[in-house]
């Protein structure tokens, strides 16, 4: 029976994938459900269906176990996976997010090791603190709106840019911006590579989804929150390289150049917010340059430690990466977008993130065909693997001509083009000067994350300690209380010694009340 | 008599009869004890039901019993005292269940159920008082009623821990009478309605006004374990399970939190106590106590006293909700008095599933159990994420009435509140999911006394009523949205309240 199950669930996403494509636009009414809730499907709820159910179909079979402590998490996780680009509004998308949120936590602490503990609680931190400046977030949403429905929310959000900042830091704890990615890379190291990639892939289109969502994407220009997007954006695109090439584990190089990528998609999102303009050109390509990162991440974790290590392999490796492992192409995308409302110096720092973000990705791909590799190969792996890599080549082809269609020209396909091919075409002559810098320099997965932990780790237990006093009764009442202590012992000696008591106490009332 | 006259007195007569009853019985009829229990619980819970469809077709039931000069004993039925009474009824009977089970073989469980039923009587009293002096009457009866079932072990901890109790409970009815006297000479019988009934008085009583509030609120504050009235709640625990669990889901810190709510809607008039600016000291008074009962409860290591604390926290977002003025805001303070019950209660019996099963009362020692205790365990999940208030669970819909409220209050502080006290929430529940359910086992259990057979990991009677209770936790924030969920009854409530 249990096996029925397990093959029912290996290919149930393929029969969603085939229903993404095949039922039209839909809107289901559950009044009933949490306030009277909203399921339906539309065009960029489509392409995150399809996505996740590529993504299940690809990596969710690998991830499963014995035992109900590994098979609820997962059937959870699924649930909401496929939930959130359904919901339609404000109570079903936090319902479905928040379920991923704690059925990935069960997933990680169940699937790490014992010594890799502390990722599980770095990663819940951080989905918790997300989830209730989400939740902050749409309340006051909801409150200035006229319906909890994403049209009216996306409405209000114009006016409201607290609440987007919000939003944009809550979905950015999933989708990894810089400083919240902490939680990133050493859950990549802890867990094996297809739950890895099966996390890091669900969490990049949970959040990016909520992005596209809830933020006022062509509704209006919010030039402030657009700024702050692309800074947080660059940011992550300029430094994850940095960390990146210094880090000694491989799962931990794949997961820095994930970071890099989002911070592509990331100045993407925000030269969308920045003007209505640019947010119309790049609106049919943000849902796919989305897909295509989240996509390409889960195959960069998932292929790590299991790619063929032939020498056409690794070839082969080095090309599929060249083309999906991001720096080309949401690298292209971030490019073009950048082009449409951001000064040259802007597009020159672009380059150079893309140029980082390759060295990365050629390092990443040359990690990928090790034969030291840590992981055993697991049967039929590679034939998923490859078709995973093909949907999100398809993917990245779409991103790529998009991008080149709404920038006008395909002047930002080369701004970004060059760079990566250059930064792939470094990675293997860069690979003797990077190892004497490894060798010298020491930046754990996570980087900034001891930091945060050494401060919690000296206040938190100076907070329990300053509150673990024991009760104290207040003066009048320690006072009285012993003389009211005998008075109660000897009534309690009485009661104990006969059934009488309760009746006593009930004839006293009934006096009462006759009289 | 009439069906609306006899009604509301079948609904507190059929626990007080029965407790009567069971006063006289010998210990060993145990069969019999546990059917007129059962019996009682079933009459009530079917008279509560009953009441309720009438009172959606806004059928008035009252009983009126001559009590002093000018003061008449009133039982009415209204959609607020309905809510408390449905809630009440409801727990009782899975109470009931949950405590033949725990106590069997346990001495003197003639008194213990005797007075459990005067409990269920004195509760049922507070809900359904139709004035002051009535409400004021089943208050104290509560209180000597709950006394001899915190002190039922007999222990000096537990001897103690009832004085504490009296000590506190006594001086809160003592702060109430007084209010109750003050309000008496300034209006004369004081009949709960909607609206209130302060509209008759110029605005120079308004100071005496004020300090009546004041009074009154301090008093019920006490059951409700306000701070800084709460000290008695973590000592409480020493009493066995059950009771931990009527205190907390059902009776005392319920009552307290529903007086609370009856003073201000039905004796001032929320608008009426807005006005006198009462609400927003409410509100912050009932937020200190929202955080302060987290923080402490981060540090309790013994699982009932972490559950007492967490207690306090949680019944204060009634109070909170009651100081949010407003329909929104009323909704979610309202709703919490049903949730916190449900979820409370179902934490409750599955800590005394680990202590009678396992011997397990510390948090240290509950490595592991999951494995071994699967059910009870799941049900004690569910109960932990309902207070942090995890979507699908009552919690979430608390936490979403509350911040809508305060938004519409104009009292956005609120929020970090709130965001805070669900991040401490997790902070002392989480910890205990991972340690039950993701760590092994570390040594013997403390006192193995039930040994699982088969799928069976405790006592049927044990086991059921949580996980009653945790599916109930689960339907009423998932389906939230039916007209007779405890959501859709609130919204009726506040509906009646604010627009008439």
């Amino acid at each position: 029976m249990r096996m029925g199950a397990t093959r029912i669930a290996a290919w149930l996403p393929l029969a969603l994938l085939l229903g993404a494509f095949l039922v039209g636009e839909f809107h289901v009414e559950l009044p009933a459900m949490l306030f009277g809730t909203r399921f339906g499907l539309d065009a960029t709820g489509r392409v995150f269906f399809a996505a996740f159910a590529v993504l299940w179909l690809a990596v969710g079979v690998q991830c499963q176990g014995a035992g109900v402590r590994v098979t609820l998490p997962l059937l959870v996780a699924a649930a909401a996976s496929f939930a959130l680009p359904l919901a339609e509004d404000a109570p079903g998308f936090y319902l479905a997010s928040a379920l991923l949120t704690l059925a990935t936590y069960a997933l990680v602490v169940e699937r790490a090791p014992l010594a890799h503990a502390r990722s599980a609680r770095v990663f819940l931190v951080t989905a918790l603190v997300g989830d209730g400046l989400l939740l902050e977030a749409l309340l006051h949403l909801t409150h200035e709106s006229d319906g909890p429905l994403f049209p009216d929310l996306v409405a209000a959000a114009v006016s409201d840019p607290a609440s987007c900042m919000l939003l944009f830091i809550a979905f950015g704890t999933k989708a990894g911006i810089v400083l919240l990615h902490v939680w990133l890379p050493p859950m990549c190291v802890a867990l094996q590579p297809p739950p890895a990639a099966l996390v890091t892939g669900t969490l990049a289109l949970a959040g990016m989804l909520g992005w596209l969502r809830f933020l006022p994407l062509g509704l209006a220009d919010v030039p402030a929150i657009g700024a702050a997007v692309i800074v947080a954006g660059l940011a992550a695109a300029l430094l994850a390289p940095v960390v990146g090439l210094v880090q000694r584990e491989p799962k931990a190089v794949a997961a820095y150049a994930v970071v890099a990528n989002s911070g592509f998609v990331t100045i993407g999102l925000g030269c969308a917010l920045m003007s209505t303009s640019a947010a119309s050109m790049l609106a049919d390509a943000l849902p796919l340059v989305v897909v295509a990162h989240a996509l390409a991440a889960a195959a960069l974790l998932l292929g790590v430690p299991r790619l063929p290590e032939s020498a056409l392999g690794r070839h082969a490796v080095r090309a599929v990466f060249a083309l999906v492992g991001g720096p080309l192409v949401v690298g292209s995308f971030a490019a073009a977008a950048a082009s449409l409302v951001l000064p040259p110096v802007a597009l020159a720092a672009v380059a150079l993130a893309v140029f980082g973000a390759a060295v990365l990705g050629g390092r990443a791909a040359g990690i990928a065909v090790r034969p030291d590799s840590p992981c055993s190969r697991s049967p039929g792996t590679p034939v998923r693997w490859a078709a995973l890599v093909a949907v999100v080549a398809a993917a990245a082809i779409a991103v790529v001509l998009e991008s080149v269609r709404a920038s006008g020209a395909g002047v930002a396909l080369w701004t970004a083009a060059t760079p990566a091919m250059l930064g792939f075409a470094l990675a293997p002559l860069s690979a003797p000067g990077l190892a004497r810098v490894r060798a010298a320099v020491c930046i754990a997965p996570g980087d900034v994350l001891p930091i945060a932990e050494r401060a919690i780790g000296f206040l938190w237990p100076r907070l329990l300690a300053a509150l673990a006093w024991p009760d104290r009764t207040p003066a009048p009442v320690r006072i009285a209380t012993p003389r009211l202590h005998s008075w109660l012992a000897v009534a309690e000696r009485r009661l104990r010694r006969g059934r009488g008591a309760g009746v006593a106490l009930v004839v006293v009332i009934a006096a009462l009340a006759l009289a | 008599m009439s069906e609306t006259v006899l009604l509301p007195l079948v609904t507190v007569a059929s626990s007080l009869v029965a407790g009567l009853t069971i006063f006289m019985l010998p210990e060993k009829r145990r069969g019999l004890r546990s059917g007129i229990n059962i019996a009682a619980a079933v009459i009530k819970l079917a008279c509560v039901l009953w009441m309720i469809d009438g009172v959606l077709a806004e059928r008035v039931y009252e009983a009126r019993l001559p009590f002093l000069p000018g003061n008449d004993l009133v039982l009415r039925a209204d959609a607020m005292s309905l809510l408390f009474a449905t809630l009440s009824a409801i727990l009782w009977l899975v109470t009931t269940f949950y405590a033949i089970g725990y106590l069997e073989g346990a001495p003197r469980r003639s008194r213990f159920f005797g007075f459990f039923s005067l409990c269920v009587t004195a509760t049922m009293g507070i809900a359904l008082a139709g004035n002051l002096v009535t409400f004021f009457l089943f208050y104290e009866l509560l209180t000597l009623t709950t006394y001899p079932l915190v002190v039922h072990r007999g222990t000096e901890k537990a001897l103690a821990a009832g004085a504490t109790y009296l000590a506190y409970t006594l001086a809160g009815g003592a702060l109430l009478l007084a209010g109750v006297v003050w309000l008496h000479a300034l209006l004369g019988t004081v009949e709960f309605a909607h609206g209130g009934v302060m509209a008759a008085l110029g605005p120079e009583t308004h100071p005496q006004l004020t300090a009546v509030f004041v009074l009154v609120i301090a008093g019920v504050a006490v059951k409700a374990a306000v701070v800084p009235f709460h000290g008695w709640l973590p000592q409480a625990m020493v009493a066995p399970a059950p009771v931990s669990a009527l205190l907390h889901a059902v009776a005392v810190v319920k009552a307290g939190a529903f007086g609370v709510v009856r003073l201000c809607y039905d004796v001032f008039g929320i608008e009426f106590a807005a006005d006198l600016g009462v609400l927003t000291p409410l509100a912050a008074i009932a937020s200190v106590t929202i955080l302060w009962g987290s923080l402490r409860a981060l540090v309790q290591d013994d699982l009932k006293r972490r559950l007492a604390y967490s207690t306090i926290s949680q019944v204060s977002y009634v109070v909170l909700g009651v100081g949010l003025f407003g329909p929104v805001g009323t909704i979610g303070g309202l709703v919490h008095l049903v949730h916190q019950g449900i979820m409370k209660i179902t934490l409750f019996f599955c800590a005394g599933n680990y202590a009678e099963t396992l011997g397990i009362h510390r948090v240290t020692e509950m490595d592991g159990v999951g494995a071994r205790m699967p059910l009870t365990t799941a049900a004690f999940t569910v109960g932990a994420l309902g207070m942090i208030g995890a979507p699908a669970t009552a919690g979430f819909v608390t936490k979403w009435y509350l911040g809508l409220g305060a938004l519409d209050a104009g009292m956005g502080w609120v929020l970090p509140v709130l965001l805070a006290s669900s991040l401490l929430n997790a902070a002392y529940f989480l910890p205990i999911l991972h340690r039950a359910w993701f760590r092994s086992q570390a040594g013997e259990w403390p006192a193995e006394r039930i040994r699982a057979v088969g799928r069976r990991e405790t006592a049927w009677l044990l086991l059921l009523p949580p996980l009653f209770t945790a599916a109930s936790v689960v339907a009423t924030g998932l389906l939230s949205g039916l007209s007779f969920s405890p959501l859709g009854w609130t919204m009726l409530i506040a509906a009646r309240e604010y627009l008439r």
